[in-house]
């Protein structure tokens, strides 16, 4: 009888308060994996954003002709031509070289820049070329004010 | 014992509250993925489609609301977007299929056209003319997608690949 009085005497406060203690732990830790899911779950909506401006900046490029020239020998001199003061003025895919964009309208937090260099075939289309040639590398990068910037090369030749 | 009914009535709600809030940032984060995901394959299959565009003459009868387009194919599709918040697709004569019931049809600035010169083409009544739709070079859509307090904007002009090869011949038929 004694024994059985001695095994039916419950938690004592330190059982309880331990057990507590680990359960409201456990929950934090739960709580961190839930606010480690929104984060990845933000940045994915903000790499969407990004690649839909980074898409469209390249549409609006690869929409102009090679070159200001109908045929070679093609432009010398990379950039905007006189009296190209907006982008609706743009002609041709070089007049988007050095082109930027700080904040974009409808998304300030991104911002935009292009390089646009001569290539060749025969150097792999890597190396920038000092003279004119059949292909122009387009490089379009989109910045964002916490993430990495997003960046994408096209190669662009007269015919295509 | 009083003090552990106290005690366990302290650390007891405080891990309900957390167990609630944990629960409650989950239904929103999941509900708030599956936004995301749907209004970004929407806006992905309008692109892409877009961009299969044969000819700009397959613009004819679109409009801020309607994009017809016609891949190399022949097959028709077309996109709607229409009040309060339906943005469906159809494939040929068939019926509509939703690809998203959260737009936000009076944030969304819709289908936009330019001609050549990059100027707005704006389409007559009932959406472009042939006339109309043969100068078309470049599209701009521009959607906005919202569910409860969030938002989500995609905008991008699209410049569909075979634009760049010229139209199509009598021999490619």
């Amino acid at each position: 009888m004694k024994n059985i009085q001695g095994n039916a005497k419950g938690f004592t406060l330190i059982e309880i308060m331990v057990s507590l203690i680990l359960l409201t732990l456990s929950f934090m830790v739960f709580l961190q994996a839930l606010n480690t899911g929104k984060t990845v779950r933000a940045n994915s909506e903000l790499r969407t954003v990004q690649s839909v401006i980074l898409n469209s900046m390249e549409n609006q490029i690869r929409a102009r002709g090679y070159d200001e020239n109908n045929a070679a020998p093609w432009s010398s001199s990379l950039g905007k031509d006189s009296g190209e003061t907006a982008i609706n003025h743009f002609d041709d895919i070089d007049d988007f070289h050095q082109y930027a964009i700080n904040e974009v309208s409808e998304h300030p937090a991104f911002g935009i820049s292009v390089a646009v260099t001569y290539v060749s075939a025969s150097s792999g289309f890597h190396t920038p070329q000092s003279n004119q040639t059949d292909y122009k590398s387009i490089m379009v990068k989109v910045t964002h004010k916490t993430l990495s910037a997003m960046t994408d090369t096209m190669i662009i030749s007269p015919g295509l | 014992m009083i003090i552990v009914i106290v005690a366990v009535g302290i650390i007891g709600s405080m891990a309900a509250t957390m167990l609630f809030q944990g629960a409650d940032i989950f239904v929103k984060e999941t509900n708030r993925q599956g936004f995301v995901s749907e209004a970004r394959s929407a806006f992905w299959r309008l692109m892409r489609e877009t961009q299969g565009q044969s000819s700009s003459a397959d613009f004819i009868l679109s409009d801020q609301n309607s994009l017809y387009v016609k891949n190399g194919k022949g097959d028709l599709k077309d996109f709607q977007t229409s009040s309060p918040d339906q943005f469906n697709f159809r494939l040929g004569t068939g019926s509509y299929n939703s690809l998203s019931n959260s737009l936000g049809y009076s944030q969304s600035n819709g289908f936009t056209f330019y001609n050549n010169n990059f100027n707005v083409v704006s389409p007559s009544s009932g959406g472009l003319n042939v006339a109309q739709a043969k100068t078309v070079h470049l599209s701009k859509l521009d959607l906005t997608f919202i569910n409860d307090m969030d938002t989500l904007s995609l905008t991008s002009f699209v410049y569909p690949h075979n634009f760049r090869f010229g139209s199509k011949m009598s021999y490619h038929d």
